[in-house]
């Protein structure tokens, strides 16, 4: 053999030199200027050519294309034209939410959703108060259909892609929910290439200009998607349909809330979603069949790749989709050039295109779950499965003529899944030379395909599974708060069923054309497959395992979050370094690395997963956050001893036509997870020691639902609790589930928690189980030292004349308002009484009841106080330590 | 790989494309849900001659037209003053208030000028 090249530092080098543009991306997020970029970039790059050859020319090669990083992050940030929509809207020219035409050119299909549909445009022109702008961006409208003569209007109108129109609309590119630590809509839309959203209220305020030159068949392709899912929807049931819909057409907004999050406990939520897994799948089975009908390569190529392309198109063009077509292509172009494709390189090269066209896209969590998964699979699962492959189907051969080197327990393990007594008897007799191989597996197959075939794809499939999870650890819990377990054998489960019922609804669909009556069988078949589907991580749900919630490290100690990461990557460069049949001793160092760097990733692991001293320290000041939870309360009191109360945990009212209809609830994330749940993991909380429901308005009680599944709660306090009320009952059924002490609180109760004095106002002690209105909000006052705050829930003017009347002293330093500051609140007395130096409204931006009423807050400013809204500010927290009141919003 | 004797490949590659193509002919088919109910060509809202400009009138005159009170004509001249003159009868649906249905009950009463 020959020696090999000095020049060669590695077998992937795309995937070195993806690295490091990818490094230099993040870091230029953080550290880098412009010019420290540029200077980087010219002074690598230039010697690096001189030493090209060498050891200096490789590194130099590195540390440019680490400029190069920087220097692209730097390009797209620059790359914002002022005549952009979000430049217009963040500059602040135009409000958000303030009426304005947008004419564009309609740009892809119109993704059909519950109760309507969207579109995406191109915008060309922006008119507002007459006067016209031009402009650039791309705008997503929400045309909902709530009658048949808006739906005989949108038939009208025919709102196919490249035609011109001109929408009058509300543009809106604001943030709501601006708590710190909460993911920002505006950052979503941002990474998805939107620039500004509205809901368009009548298809009577479009009108249509012309039609761009448009692409013919793609349209047809795009009404044969709209069909198929017309079709589904009305054969099969409601989950059935959502699942199919997701996974087979890409369509997202059919999937029903239950249903969703079915999947996402179970931590398989990435099969309801276009992505690699898919495309994967899709071109997979495209490439066996088109083999079977050529045996060109170029045409194979071509072939494979233009359906898998077309089908990416036609389901929504969304980013994770391409990537991944776009993986798949790099793979198939190295079998059609004829060259052993390495696929660290192939990833490698995928990720450098795909930054140099987005960089920001390293910071999206879809683009790091994506190529994090798909390494870990590359270089940790696939080398451990084929080095198992090899052990157990040792027999002497040139390159491995002696038996491998490993714990006979591995061996014999190995063995049963993979010894094949009758191939070897085949191969042996055809040999000149003859030997008896003493194989001892755990127990002797009887059948290959029964039990030997099912038996390796469940061991191989978890195993992918859980190395992926290991590896994503980390990016699971910054983002989702999430680890499970369970996912490791529900995608086994899961994965399979799914692609049987795709399949079968879409064959059921295709055959209906022909018969109905050999349709039906099909579609029951599919419900089946669904139920089944189901079945088991609803089994794990109900037993609790399926998946647990964490909370994150705040500060410093986050930088554990990348090394987690790096002893993964160290564990699995010593799996791949494994070699069972080296016939040399370099065992002992392989041991010993492979070892240590193991109990280095538990150790990580299990201090991420434990997460011990994550809660803040109780800093001996009492602190109080409004949440910004848009129309609704939501208050987190942190004690002067570290302990914790939350408030109400806002939430959006679910209209309900009565108790027949079970309407359809859209998969769109509750208050009290993404925001309330949210807010409480990024401070490093998993418990929290009392929560305090003052009335069952949805929009204060739903999410106490939600924070009572994610963290384990000390007590709840009530004030009237009818159990016949929808959110009450949930909440009940969830604290009950999880023997919680519930506490039915009532005017005249105090208790000190942590030198601060908790005190009852509201409702009065005749108490009762009927029906709970606003006056019985519970009312409380918290006194720390001399400063005094109250909380007044949804009281309105009868609760608080008859606070007055009481002897309870109602001056106070800070009040939440009540009721969010609508008129039926805050009567003039009560208002300078309280006479307090803040007056905290908890509302949304946009109120749709007109809340904050202006009177109510010209009052309290009359009185003296400062008026703030959480919708205005985001998350306000004041600070106090029995004397001085610190204030501080998340918007200044 | 299967091995394919030359008579199963003819077959292969008549019957290959024709599998597909007979599925994509089966599922357009079943999909053609029913577009017979098309309406006719748009119906032109001829507004009368006395009809309401909507540039020009004074609340006491927007509130003249069926459900349209009072809190709403005073948030219809606010919003003109604010945002200048309606170019269509149609943006006054962009008044708060204003939705779909009621404005399809007066849109036959209204004109922009």
């Amino acid at each position: 053999m020959t020696e090999p090249s000095r020049l060669t530092f590695t077998l992937n080098p795309l995937a070195w030199l993806a690295a490091s543009f990818a490094l230099g991306i993040a870091v230029a997020e953080y550290l880098f200027s412009e010019k420290f970029a540029i200077v980087l970039l010219v002074f690598a790059a230039l010697p690096a050519l001189l030493f090209a050859g060498r050891m200096a020319g490789t590194a130099l090669l590195l540390v440019s294309f680490f400029g190069l990083g920087g220097f692209a992050l730097q390009m797209q940030k620059t790359g914002i034209f002022p005549h952009r929509v979000r430049a217009i809207y963040e500059k602040g020219l135009i409000a958000s939410g303030e009426p304005v035409e947008v004419e564009g050119v309609i740009n892809g299909p119109a993704e059909p959703a519950f109760g309507g549909f969207f579109i995406k445009l191109d915008a060309k022109l922006l008119t507002y108060k007459g006067e016209e702008m031009r402009v650039s961006g791309i705008v997503r409208l929400f045309l909902p259909i709530d009658s048949e003569e808006m739906a005989a209007d949108f038939r009208r109108l025919n709102l196919e892609p490249a035609t011109r129109i001109a929408v009058a609309c509300g543009l809106e590119r604001a943030s709501r929910f601006l708590n710190p630590g909460v993911i920002s809509r505006r950052e979503i839309l941002d990474r998805q290439g939107i620039d500004a959203v509205a809901s368009v209220k009548s298809p009577l305020l479009i009108e249509k200009i012309g039609q761009d030159a448009g692409f013919g068949p793609v349209a047809s392709i795009y009404r044969i998607r709209q069909d198929l899912i017309d079709e589904f929807r009305v054969r099969l049931s409601t989950p059935a349909a959502g699942m199919v819909i997701a996974t087979a057409l890409g369509g997202r907004h059919f999937l029903d809330s239950e249903t969703a999050n079915l999947f996402r406990e179970g931590g398989t939520f990435h099969i309801l979603v276009i992505s690699g897994l898919h495309i994967t799948f899709l071109g997979g089975i495209a490439f066996l069949f088109i083999r079977l009908l050529t045996k060109k390569r170029w045409l194979q190529f071509i072939a494979v790749n233009s359906f898998l392309w077309t089908f990416t198109m036609v389901v929504g063009a969304e980013i994770p989709a391409m990537r991944a077509s776009l993986m798949f292509t790099i793979l198939t172009f190295g079998y059609l050039i004829y060259r052993p494709t390495s696929s660290l390189n192939s990833l490698g090269a995928s990720a450098i295109i795909l930054l140099a066209a987005r960089p920001g896209d390293i910071f999206d969590p879809s683009f790091q779950l994506t190529f994090l998964s798909v390494a870990a699979i590359v270089t940790t699962a696939f080398p451990l499965i084929g080095k198992l492959r090899e052990i157990g189907n040792w027999s002497p051969t040139a390159e491995t003529p002696f038996p491998p080197r490993a714990p006979r327990a591995l061996i014999r393990f190995c063995e049963t899944l993979y010894w094949r007594e009758r191939t070897w008897e085949i191969n042996a007799s055809r040999q000149v030379w003859s030997a008896r191989l003493f194989k001892t597996p755990f127990f002797k197959n009887p059948g290959d395909f029964v039990i030997r075939r099912p038996l390796v794809f469940m061991f191989e499939g978890a195993v992918v599974s859980a190395i992926v999870q290991l590896w994503l650890l980390p990016l699971l819990i910054v983002y989702f708060h999430r680890v499970t377990p369970a996912s490791v054998v529900l995608n086994l489960w899961v994965g399979p069923l799914m692609a049987i019922e795709a399949a079968t609804a879409l064959l059921g669909v295709s055959v209906a054309g022909i018969s109905e009556a050999l349709a039906a069988p099909l579609f029951a078949f599919t419900e089946l497959v669904s139920r089944l589907l189901l079945f088991a991580p609803a089994l794990f749900q109900s037993i609790d395992f399926a998946s647990v919630r964490i909370p994150v490290y705040s500060g410093n100690i986050k930088v554990i979050y990348l090394i987690a990461p790096a002893a993964a990557a160290a564990a699995s460069s010593i799996i791949t370094g494994w070699q069972p049949f080296a016939l040399s001793g370099r065992r002992k160092i392989s041991l010993i690395g492979g070892i240590s760097a193991g109990i280095m990733l538990v150790f990580l692991s299990g201090v991420i997963l434990i997460h011990p001293q994550s809660t803040p320290d109780p800093t001996g000041q009492l602190r109080v956050d409004f949440l910004d939870v848009g129309q609704g309360d939501s208050a987190l009191v942190t004690f002067p001893n570290g302990e914790t109360m939350l408030i109400d945990g806002g939430g959006r009212p679910r209209f309900r036509n009565g108790d027949d209809e079970p309407r359809f609830e859209p998969d769109i994330p509750h208050i009290g997870e993404a925001v309330v749940s949210e807010f409480l993991w990024e401070r490093g909380y998993s418990r929290i020691d009392y929560i305090v429901a003052t009335h069952a308005d949805a929009d204060h009680m739903q999410g106490l639902a939600d924070v009572a599944r994610n963290f384990r709660i000390g007590a709840a306090l009530f004030g009237r609790m009818p159990r016949e009320d929808a959110e009450m009952a949930e909440l009940y059924r969830e604290l009950k589930k999880r023997s919680v002490a519930m506490h039915e609180t009532a005017s005249g109760e105090s208790f000190q928690i942590g030198g601060a004095v908790v005190e009852v106002l509201n409702p009065s002690i005749q108490s009762g189980e009927g029906f709970s209105g606003n006056d019985d909000s519970v009312v409380l006052r918290i006194s720390f030292g001399s400063r005094v705050f109250l909380f007044m829930g949804d009281v309105e003017n009868k609760a608080e004349r008859q606070l007055l009347a009481s002897s309870k002293s109602l001056k106070a330093d800070v009040v939440k308002v009540a009721h969010h500051g609508s008129r039926t609140s805050s009567i003039k007395e009560f208002v300078n009484t309280a006479r307090p130096a803040y007056a905290v409204i908890s509302v949304g931006r946009h109120s749709t009841f007109g809340h904050p009423h202006r009177e109510v807050v010209d009052r309290w400013s009359a009185a003296g106080a400062e008026v703030m809204t959480t919708g205005e500010k985001g998350t306000i927290t004041i600070m106090t330590d029995g004397q001085a009141i610190h204030v501080s919003r998340y918007l200044p | 790989m299967m091995r394919f004797c030359n008579y199963c490949k003819t077959r292969i590659y008549i019957v290959g494309p024709i599998l597909p193509l007979a599925i994509i002919v089966a599922m357009l088919a079943g999909c053609q849900a029913p577009h017979s109910d098309y309406p006719p060509a748009a119906e032109q809202v001829i507004a009368a001659s006395y009809a309401l400009d909507i540039n020009t009138a004074t609340a006491v005159e927007f509130e003249r037209l069926p459900s349209v009170g009072a809190i709403l004509a005073e948030r219809i001249i606010e919003f003109r003053e604010k945002y200048g003159r309606f170019r269509r009868p149609e943006h006054l649906l962009m008044v708060q208030g204003i939705g779909d249905a009621r404005f399809r009950r007066i849109r036959h009463l209204i004109k922009a000028e």
